[in-house]
């Protein structure tokens, strides 16, 4: 009878071993891939604890010296754009109706003069609005492959953050994504469909 | 006389443009030089063995090897099973009677399957010559792993009569929108097994291999940003490698030299860097206000091919792994994109659009030579390259709806492997022993 007892208690102790290791098993793998935390942008690019995070346009192979961060002639890493705000992660999804959409030409992240005058209205409403976060969101028509209509849609949105910053917007509010082909407004097949879905528009956090 | 022959080469001719209707997938076979006629017999079962379909095995052999561009199934399965019964009958193979029949080999195999797992002997023949090349036990494969099996056979009467690497023991991985959301799938490269890897039903993005096929690298937009994420295989684990703002797409893995590169757009314009697969010790390597993007690593990891706009419409150049030496490669057509090098390090493989759709193409790695795969009124994208550098994979809306197809490098073989849903972005595993 003790000896049954016994058994079923040293079973128990093995089982519960086995499952710490397992938990072990899973932290090493957890530990390799850092899960982040969700305030910062990647830590693993940072130096660890102890020292302090490089400034935030700063990335490591500026300062291995190698001839990658060597600029193409004519041309300095700070005019390529301004660095972008850390995401908010989380869903914006309030659309305000003061904040128009704006529209594009095929293939191009260039802002028309229209573009340009509904961006300023948005800008008044923005600077009314001090401190609220929008997501600026970059769309494109189906047109194009799946990959370079991503970078497409980001060129949008980055073209209307800079646009924005221009004029005096607090970059830390501007966030942008490209959803590329991905979220048409219209599923259509024509120029009036395509003509919709190349777009930025507009959410609020 | 002469009307008769005629008969026949139409019947011919038929047989050699048929499609032929296996499971859900169906290889189409444009007539070429050279490739062979294999005859593989139903196998038989083991004395004591639980048994399966005496086809199952032989039928998934045969496509892998008709895929494989070198062989051919015989036109007509009565004749191979009659004649497999009498060699059975007789205890001795009638070669003379294979050849006959216009086969070149012959697979004749046997297979044990027990409770947990399987195994098969095969003997391969050449039929002129009545030669054995080769008699091998091929096993233990889990019992629901019977496929593999029957697709590592395949490599091996690939690598026998051909001396090539076959594709059959490999894997693809795509992204599928089934029901809400887009997701990271993955199915065997004859379109068998598909299965879902993640079930975020957010929106998934241009998966990549790396580590000799243990992990894959995805852009996922589940925590609000376009992160790079990878996931072992062994047990679907996941965890974010590169989460900087805006987003991490792209990945590109060279065994080589154990680096990703991928595009960033975290300054404001989108760059190409390269980083190791934990995201660690990144370098930037364009610097250029337009688009730069879709990079793809040389074999040897010394060279990048990517698209840019910086000309005015996206183009395809060349860079080494410094950033230095850019060189543009394609000066026709107005949008040329998803560059891929081949793991043979001879071509590269892209996307052009001509007469307002795009097609698959593929060009020496100097820009020269370009030959096109693919043709007619629907768009063909997102080329990648087979582990063994005659194949690819690619997206194409030819059905209607994005789907997967496998194409080899003359174009004389096309396969559909996905039909449900809509599927894109695929990439193509190393061989997987």
């Amino acid at each position: 009878m003790l000896n049954a007892v016994k058994c079923r208690w040293l079973t128990q102790a093995l089982l519960l071993a086995l499952a710490l290791s397992l938990c072990v098993g899973c932290k090493t793998w957890n530990k390799v891939f850092k899960k982040k935390d969700k305030a910062e942008p990647t830590a693993s690019v940072y130096p660890s604890e102890g020292t302090l995070p490089p400034p935030p346009d700063v990335d490591s192979s500026k300062q291995t010296g190698s001839l990658s961060q060597l600029p193409l002639e004519g041309q300095t890493p700070t005019d390529l754009g301004t660095p972008l705000a850390d995401p908010m992660r989380m869903e914006a999804d309030q659309r305000i109706s003061d904040l128009r959409t704006i529209y594009f030409e095929f293939d191009s992240y260039a802002l028309s003069e229209d573009a340009k005058a509904l961006l300023d209205g948005n800008y008044e409403w923005l600077k009314a609005h001090p401190g609220i976060h929008v997501l600026i969101e970059g769309h494109c028509d189906e047109r194009g492959t799946v990959e370079y209509n991503l970078n497409l849609g980001q060129k949008r949105a980055d073209a209307i953050r800079e646009y924005l910053i221009l004029k005096g917007l607090d970059p830390s509010t501007l966030h942008t994504i490209s959803y590329g082909e991905e979220r048409p407004e219209n599923d259509g097949q024509d120029e009036a469909a395509w003509a919709q879905n190349r777009r930025v528009q507009f959410l609020v956090y | 006389m002469k009307r008769r022959l005629l008969c026949v080469c139409i019947l011919i001719f038929s047989f050699l443009f048929s499609l032929h209707a296996q499971e859900t997938h169906e290889i189409v076979i444009k007539p070429k030089k050279y490739v062979a006629t294999i005859a593989i017999p139903p196998f038989s079962c083991k004395p004591g063995s639980e048994e399966i379909k005496s086809t199952a095995l032989p039928d998934v052999i045969y496509r892998d090897l008709e895929l494989s561009g070198f062989f051919l199934r015989p036109q007509n399965d009565k004749f191979v099973t009659d004649t497999n019964r009498s060699d059975l009958t007789a205890g001795k193979i009638d070669f003379p009677e294979w050849n006959r029949l216009g086969c070149s080999f012959l697979l004749k195999g046997e297979y044990a399957l027990n409770p947990s797992s399987i195994t098969a002997d095969c003997y391969l023949y050449d039929v002129k010559t009545g030669a054995r090349i080769f008699g091998k036990n091929f096993g233990d494969y889990p019992k629901n792993a019977w496929r593999r099996l029957a697709h590592r056979i395949s490599d091996e009467i690939v690598r026998y009569v051909t001396h090539n690497q076959g594709i059959a023991c490999s894997q693809i991985i795509y992204i599928s929108k089934l029901g809400k959301g887009k997701d990271l799938y993955i199915m065997d490269s004859d379109g068998a097994e598909q299965r879902a890897l993640t079930n975020d039903q957010n929106l998934a993005a241009a998966p990549c291999w790396g580590i000799g096929g243990t992990e894959v690298y995805y852009t996922s937009y589940k925590e609000h940003n376009p992160d790079l994420w990878a996931m072992r295989l062994a047990d679907n684990q996941t965890g974010v490698i590169s989460s900087y703002p805006g987003f991490n797409l792209s990945p590109s893995w060279c065994e080589k030299t154990q680096r990703l590169v991928l595009t960033l757009s975290k300054d404001g314009n989108s760059e190409i860097y390269t980083m190791d697969n934990r995201g660690k010790n990144l370098k930037r390597l364009t610097y250029d206000r337009a688009i730069d993007s879709s990079p793809s690593w040389s074999p040897e990891g010394n060279q990048v091919v990517f698209t840019s706009d910086r000309s005015g419409s996206p183009q395809i150049y060349v860079m080494d792994s410094e950033g230095l030496n850019v060189k543009r490669l394609t000066f026709q057509g107005s949008y040329n994109d998803s560059p891929v090098w081949s793991p043979l390090g001879d071509r590269i493989a892209f996307a052009s659009r001509k007469g307002g759709y795009f097609h698959i193409f593929l060009m020496d790695t100097n820009g020269a030579n370009w030959i096109q795969l693919t043709e007619g009124s629907s768009n063909n994208e997102d080329p990648c390259w087979a582990p063994d550098g005659r194949h690819l994979a690619f997206t194409s809306n030819r059905t209607g709806s994005p789907q997967i197809y496998v194409i080899n490098d003359d174009a004389t073989i096309l396969m559909q492997l996905t039909k449900n849903g809509k599927n894109q972005s695929p990439s193509w595993s190393p061989i997987l022993y």
